[in-house]
């Protein structure tokens, strides 16, 4: 999120506004409160004797929550301002606010204190541009208790009502108050913005009179009880702890909670991304696993719950296909977008096969994975049936519904799957990850078929085919000349020969042969995508690289944490714990808060990494990344039920202890010093 | 309970049953109303579907109108939109509701009931 905006969000229900509190959406200021994919308000501004106060300060350390203080400017410095505002903002379904003028001065002040409101019911998909709704919008006003505003299409149905503690002139343009302060006197309204969907269904809430200064206490009870669950980070490199507490403030403040879903799973990141995505559900998952079990459990029944059952080209949906992505606003309502659900992307089904063995081997937990074998078998399915398009083995991608996803990996911008050149590849594409991610699938799920399913027939099938992938996939991808894996290869079976990423994800998957594994970890260390704080996503030297690319030349940290996943498992313990360190150093110079993503200039050129100007922030898989480099610096893995440690850590860092990290063996310490040179 | 919108297509409704291709891994009752009428009982056992005019359901879809049951029932409107239009409700066993729903978007032995009409792109 750009640096003038503040938010405060509960899982998809969030207020985006400026530093001073108002919300003033334009199709460049993503402004507003928003919920289920809907702005329910797109207008909030405040001012007083027609001025708009200037900003002291803002107190935003709770995620819900926030304070803006302001004052009325006098238009000069040898003036001081007599006037103090104070707006307290909390969101829940709606959002409340509390306003307090104080009057420092010795004479009595007569305020108009204004607030303008307006709603617009953008789709959130509409919200960047200007676009005229289909239904109608209206507004009434109740004398004396609220403003409602409206928006119906058919029988889709949203309304925001807008009422005061205090009395104040009601208008279809907001609130009007008429204040008369008295020397150093004080004055207090409430305010309560109520998000009501279906009102023709939807029970009443208190709207009005008496509404607490602190309205959400559970929130509070509940996020102390998430810290307190997780396991306690104690460290020599304090930067450290307090990444680990954003990282899990970030992560409660991303569940997201539906009536139609099972439990709280982690939207994906604010504001563009609130809401359920598969990919970025299991990575988040994988990567908090150690830590947070509780997520892995809620997103495997959530995406097997949503997997699709039938074959839809709208919505690029076959049978045993786990969901990309699922929206709940009035375009998804009446098919103008294919989310619901979308189910164009290849590799959340691979992964969710990844996730359940790698969830059954930390928590012990077979109850979930035996209620999960129909859904496991329908993924394996559709990997070898749909997933591989025209049957030479390798899983490959193109859309469907031609408004789809044009990449369906992880990469999903339009130029990201490129040659060396900068020419984009022909569809369909089979990028390298995809099979690695195909090949983990297999292995792992070979396991919970022999262990857990009791059904050694299909693990030897399962055996059989992965390594033969192994064996291909080392032969079709490989690049003699630069030695590292295509990226792709493309609709003709070329292989795609731009130096990224993805060789790192490789790794991960355990699907490189060794001695190949060893060219790409030093090209994942070079200059060309190294940049000193993290690994590009397309190396410097490709025709199209640009640090400020989405996918074609800047840094992501879940990308990194992968890559030194992957670094770890191959046996490079100094590389992984470099490269660790230097995330973890970008994670402290962004107030301990990785982002989405961030540009890919070289480390030797600032002293600090460049924004990447529209990133997501707080981001669940970001948030995700430094847990799971905690867990490859100390080098945790579950095996037979114990837990092994196996620590690597950068001279940085002296010293790593991780308390109470639970598993199939109850809870258990871990401990690392820094050996690593 | 008295059944007065249903008994304007329960006939149709009642004398089907047949294969559901997509609910093979699904058992479980779900009790079919429009608004406050109940329809009945969708039975889905071994990939078969059919309505049985009584008995214990552990998940209810509420309907808004008979045009909605028929098509989400017929597998030609997709039941998330319904949900997101208002025009459909789950109480109960959501999980199970679920499956059912997407599941009947695979194959029904009430798609080519008269007023089934495709739905959406």
């Amino acid at each position: 999120m750009a640096l003038d905006t503040v938010s405060i969000l509960d899982g998809n229900k969030f207020v985006v506004s400026n530093r001073q509190g108002d919300i003033d959406a334009t199709p460049t200021l993503p402004h507003g409160l928003f919920l289920d994919d809907t702005r329910f308000l797109s207008r909030w501004v405040l001012t007083v004797n027609g001025q708009r106060p200037v900003l002291l300060s803002i107190d935003d350390t709770s995620y819900d929550r926030v304070q803006f203080f302001l004052a009325l400017a006098t238009g000069t410095v040898y003036i001081d301002s007599q006037l103090s505002v104070i707006r307290k903002r909390t969101v829940g379904d709606g959002f409340h606010e509390e306003l307090l003028l104080v009057n420092h001065g010795k004479a009595a002040a007569e305020l108009k204190v204004r607030i303008e409101a307006a709603a617009d019911f953008a789709d959130l998909f509409e919200a960047k541009d200007k676009v005229r709704k289909k239904g109608e919008l209206y507004c009434n006003v109740l004398a004396g208790d609220r403003v409602t505003f409206g928006y119906r299409r058919d029988n889709y149905w949203r309304e925001t009502h807008v009422a005061s503690t205090q009395p104040a002139e009601l208008s279809e343009d907001g609130l009007l108050y008429q204040v008369n302060l008295g020397p150093k006197d004080s004055w207090k309204t409430e305010l309560n913005i109520a998000a009501v969907m279906d009102p023709g269904h939807a029970i009443e809430k208190p709207m009005l009179k008496n509404v607490k200064a602190s309205p959400r206490p559970e929130l509070t009870e509940d996020l102390k009880h998430w810290i307190d669950d997780a396991p306690k980070v104690v460290t020599s490199w304090r930067p450290l702890e307090e990444i680990y507490r954003r990282s899990l403030i970030d992560l409660a403040a991303l569940r997201f909670r539906k009536p139609v879903l099972l439990e709280a799973m982690p939207a994906a990141g604010l504001p563009w991304f609130m809401t359920i995505f598969g990919r970025d559900g299991i990575l988040t998952s994988l990567q908090t696993l150690p830590f947070l079990p509780k997520l892995a459990s809620t997103t495997l029944g959530t995406l097997g719950l949503l997997q699709s059952r039938s074959d839809d080209p709208f919505r690029d949906a076959e049978p045993g296909k786990i969901p990309h992505e699922v929206r709940f606003g009035e375009m998804t309502a009446f098919e103008e977008t294919p989310h619901s659900p979308y189910y164009g992307t290849a590799d959340a089904t691979p992964l969710y096969l990844v996730l359940l063995e790698e969830y059954e081997r930390w928590t012990g937990d077979r109850e979930l994975v035996l209620s999960l074998e129909n859904e496991a078998r329908a993924a394996m399915r559709w990997i070898d049936k749909y997933g591989d398009r025209d049957g030479d083995g390798y899983i490959e991608y193109e859309r469907r519904n031609p408004n789809g996803l044009e990449n369906q990996c992880w990469k999903d911008s339009g130029d990201s799957i490129a040659f060396a050149d900068g020419t984009l590849a022909p569809t369909p594409r089979a990028t390298c990850e995809l099979q690695g991610y195909a090949y983990d699938a297999k292995r792992r799920t070979a396991r919970l078929a022999r262990e857990v399913f009791k059904d050694s027939v299909w693990a030897s099938e399962l055996d059989r085919q992965a390594s033969d992938l192994k064996q291909r996939f080392n032969q079709d991808f490989w690049l003699p000349d630069r030695k590292f894996y295509a990226l792709a290869l493309d609709g003709s079976k070329r292989r795609v020969d731009s130096l990224t990423s993805n060789i790192g994800h490789l790794l991960w998957s355990g699907i490189a042969d060794e001695d190949k594994a060893a060219h790409c970890v030093t090209h994942l260390m070079s200059d060309a995508l190294f940049s000193g704080w993290g690994v590009r996503t397309m190396g410097i030297n490709e025709g199209s690289y640009n640090p400020i690319g989405y996918h074609v030349g800047t840094v992501w940290p879940h990308d990194n944490a992968i890559v030194v996943w992957g670094l770890r498992r191959y046996g490079y313990e100094a590389e992984a714990a470099r490269l660790s360190y230097a995330m973890l150093e970008a994670a402290e110079l962004f107030h301990y808060r990785l982002p989405e993503a961030f540009a890919g200039y070289n480390r030797d050129l600032t002293k600090y990494p460049v924004e990447y100007p529209t990133a997501c922030s707080p981001q669940a898989w970001a948030a995700g990344a430094p847990l799971l480099l905690i867990r490859a610096l100390l080098g945790l893995e579950a095996k037979d039920k114990q837990l092994i440690v196996n620590p690597a850590l950068p001279k940085t860092i002296e010293r790593l202890e991780l308390l109470d990290v639970p598993g199939a063996w109850g809870r258990r310490d871990a401990f690392g010093r820094a050996r690593v040179r | 309970m008295e059944n007065p919108a249903g008994a304007q297509i329960d006939n149709e409704l009642l004398a089907r049953r047949g294969r559901a291709e997509g609910l093979g891994d699904v058992t479980g009752d779900l009790r079919l109303q429009i608004e406050d009428d109940i329809v009945g009982i969708l039975h889905v056992e071994n990939g078969t579907a059919s309505i049985q005019p009584n008995g214990d359901a552990t998940a209810l879809i509420r309907f808004d109108t008979p045009d909605t049951l028929l098509a989400v029932l017929g597998g030609g409107m997709n039941s998330f939109v319904a949900y997101l239009q208002g025009r459909l409700r789950l109480e109960g066993d959501r999980a199970l509701a679920i499956r059912v729903l997407f599941g009947l978007r695979a194959g029904s032995p009430w798609t080519d009931l008269a007023g089934v009409k495709p739905h959406g792109p």
